[in-house]
């Protein structure tokens, strides 16, 4: 029995380095990962903000219009569709690196939900920070950058880092472009060992244990803002 | 009450997929899924019984007889409107009849065919599967029916003539099929993009995203035949031969199908079918 | 009617406000001279806090001018940011910004748009603080402040702004009864130096003794104004008198 495991342990990852592409993927994972949380917040707040002020001043229509249809074309379509366009459409005559690739797929995708979080998160702000700035003198954004977009951040954080956690197992699919990711390593390894066991064992773990990870954090996170409100 | 029936709609399909799943099983399905395919089935009530009878007029009449492929990789599988034709599931079909069984096909990933067949949820591997060594740790090889090589497929402009030009190229390949090991080979690892299908690797070679494609020679004609631009070059990287992949140690079916084989082999059938998919030029 | 002469601080003209079809405000016109103290009051729904709202433009206005300045600030091109910053606003809420300390809370506007720097801005807000005795919470938050500390704050962070006159919105109205006092003596100093503010309140006792003009609003319009001894003393309006009889 132990010495079945060790065979196919030492046949899964050490026999010609196998376990390179579990590490090279990991690391790819966690780049897209990174790369597309940060595009996903800077979306997500542009649309995020061009929403809510269109909801309570029923100004930039035209804007809202464009984010309205965004929102709806990425959240009624799977990443994995978005990403095959993103490479094959897109990106279709050029030879472009894969990995830009998957953080635009990625990124736009994660744009759309962020967006609804902060949405979410600038509605909970009261009514009376947006009149106490602009009676000061603020116009609109001076208010939302430095009254409102701070308190609304502040409040949908641990939202956010659970929609970060989300897109870091979504990236799984990043294989479907060629891209070998943490997952794809493991298909890989699974192609040439013939194997089932394993590869999909160790990748599950990875990801397990990085989810684990973020989510303790979100955790401190949460008791930190917990404590401050006083 | 709007709410109640979407929701037994759901329950009703989910059964029923659950049912399909145990229907398509092998002869090796246990006691207890076939228990819960039918648990789940009475709840659903008509709509899984329809799959129910099937399953049991096929075990009837001799058994079911399931097949692992990869249908992306014509002529030798691929799908004609809701059916998956070509070479290897004419042949299944001719040695599931001489065995007097019920065929099933199911549709996976190339890599994961091997894995479908030693776990014992399909009884043979059959999808233009070249005989090697390193599969031959895992499963059993039948009498080998065809012979193949792998090939390069370039834009028709492009500098690369053979194997020796591929070495600091981008090569596209099929994940786990041969083409991939000797590209690995020739390129190194990181210059191999391992796409999940055949054609996806053709398509991004369309467009430029890569130099070149090694893959199966009679895939890489029909590739070529659809697509404006494309030329296979004429080196063949390898000589291979075809089998069907049964589980190690299944000596039972391995010798059930390689007789089969051997009739169908004497009294012409697989040239008839070999024929009809790609036509002698 | 006004103790002063010249050129009035504000010039309403003719206002009106309606939600869609319901006439809130209409036909207001009304001078406020520098150095006034207004005190509106008026039954709840009469349109009072509309009606302060509309004159930094927190409710655009449906018909008629406001000048503040010489300008006309319903007129939608006119920058109205840039008069905001002498409009100070007091609101029911105190609307601190949470997530700031108090210091920060008073000096954010001044830095940010008066270009004052942040020692100096630092400087001033003490002194204010000093004033209202609240020095010792200068790097407090607002969740740590009572309701009567938190809307001093409030008066002071307008204040900051320098401003050349103070909207109070019910400043009081928000605060348990003990905490009224400490609120409307900051305010009854400011009077005395001859602060123009405009006082939505229910205060009475605070409109008596500190307005120099007292306005009653009922049904979207002044019905009847005058100097506290006046309106107080001798209302002519029934409305008012009913009023008067349930308030006093």
């Amino acid at each position: 029995m132990w010495k079945n495991f060790c065979d196919t342990f030492y046949l899964n990852f050490i026999k010609e380095d196998r376990w390179h592409y579990i590490a090279d993927g990991l690391a790819v994972t966690l780049q897209i990962t990174l790369l597309a949380a940060i595009l996903g917040i800077i979306i997500g707040l542009i649309v995020g903000v061009i929403r809510t002020t269109y909801e309570k001043t029923h100004k930039l229509k035209v804007m809202n219009f464009f984010c309205t249809v965004y929102l709806t074309v990425i959240r009624g379509t799977p990443v994995v569709v978005q990403l095959l366009i993103m490479y094959f459409v897109i990106f279709g005559n050029s030879r472009i690196d894969k990995v830009p690739v998957a953080v635009m797929a990625f990124g736009i995708n994660s744009g759309a939900y962020v967006a609804e979080i902060f949405r979410s998160g600038i509605n909970s702000v009261d009514g009376g920070q947006m009149e106490a700035g602009r009676s000061l003198g603020f116009n609109y954004l001076e208010t939302m950058r430095y009254i409102i977009l701070p308190q609304a951040f502040k409040n949908v954080l641990p939202t956010l880092c659970n929609e970060f956690i989300a897109l870091l197992k979504e990236t799984s699919v990043a294989g479907y472009i060629a891209l070998q990711d943490l997952t794809k390593g493991g298909d890989i390894i699974r192609s040439r060992t013939y194997s089932a066991f394993m590869p999909l064992i160790a990748v599950a773990i990875i990801y397990l244990l990085l989810v684990m990870i973020l989510s303790r954090l979100v955790g401190i996170l949460e008791r930190r803002l917990r404590r401050s409100e006083r | 009450m709007k709410k109640n029936v979407f929701a037994m709609a759901i329950a009703a399909c989910m059964a029923a997929s659950l049912a399909a799943c145990g229907g398509a099983d092998t002869a090796a399905t246990t006691a207890a899924q076939t228990t819960g395919a039918q648990t789940t089935a009475a709840e659903a009530g008509e709509t899984a019984s329809a799959e129910e009878t099937t399953q049991a007029e096929a075990e009837a009449a001799g058994g079911v007889l399931v097949m692992a492929t990869n249908a992306e990789f014509a002529p030798w599988e691929y799908y004609e409107g809701g059916d998956i034709v070509g070479i290897d599931p004419e042949i299944a079909q001719a040695i599931a009849d001489k065995l007097g069984m019920t065929l099933e096909i199911e549709d996976m990933a190339f890599d994961s065919i091997i894995p479908a067949v030693t776990s014992g949820k399909a009884d043979f591997g059959a999808a233009g599967m070249t005989v090697d060594e390193d599969r031959k740790v895992f499963v059993d090889f039948t009498d080998t029916y065809a012979n193949a090589s792998q090939v390069i497929i370039v834009k028709e402009d492009s500098e690369i003539a053979g194997s020796k030009d591929l070495s600091d190229k981008k090569i596209g390949v099929q994940l786990g099929t041969t083409g991939d090991l000797l590209a690995t080979d020739l390129a190194g690892d990181s210059n191999v993009e391992r796409y999940n299908k055949g054609f996806e690797a053709v398509q991004a070679l369309l467009q430029d995203k890569i130099d070149a494609v090694v893959i199966d020679s009679a895939p890489a004609n029909v590739f070529v035949e659809q697509n404006e631009g494309l030329k296979v070059c004429s080196e063949a990287m390898s000589q291979e031969e075809y089998a069907i992949a049964v589980a190690k140690g299944n000596t039972e079916m391995l010798d059930k199908i390689n007789g089969a084989l051997k009739e169908l082999k004497e009294d012409g059938t697989i040239d008839a079918i070999m024929n009809k998919y790609i036509p002698a030029e | 009617m006004s103790a002063n002469y010249g050129t009035p601080l504000i010039q309403v003209q003719n206002l009106g406000k309606s939600f869609g079809d319901l006439k809130v405000l209409q036909g207001i016109t009304v001078d406020i001279h520098q150095g006034d103290v207004v005190c509106v009051i008026g039954p709840s729904g009469s349109g009072k806090s509309t009606f302060l709202r509309c004159l930094n433009r927190l409710e655009e206005a449906t018909e008629g001018n406001i000048f503040f300045d010489g300008e006309d600030i319903v007129n939608p091109k006119t920058n109205i940011d840039k008069h905001r910053q002498k409009m100070g606003m007091v609101f029911q809420q105190f609307n601190l910004f949470p997530h700031m300390t108090i210091l920060k809370n008073m000096t954010l506007a001044p830095v940010k748009l008066q270009g004052e720097s942040q020692p100096d801005a630092d400087k001033r807000a003490m002194q204010l603080l000093e004033r209202v005795g609240l020095a010792d919470r200068a790097k407090a938050y607002p969740e740590q402040l009572s309701g009567g500390q938190k809307q001093r704050i409030a008066i002071v962070r307008a204040l900051m702004m320098k401003p050349e006159v103070m909207l109070f919105d019910e400043p009081t109205s928000a605060l348990d009864p003990e905490m009224v006092g400490e609120v409307l003596a900051v305010m009854r100093e400011l009077a005395q130096e001859r602060m123009t503010m405009v006082v939505v309140t229910h205060e009475m006792g605070f409109a008596r003794e500190v307005a120099n003009r007292v306005m009653f609003m009922d049904g979207g319009n002044f019905v009847e104004e005058g100097s506290p001894k006046e309106l107080f003393g001798n209302p002519r309006n029934e409305r008012l008198k009913s009023f008067l009889s349930k308030v006093l």
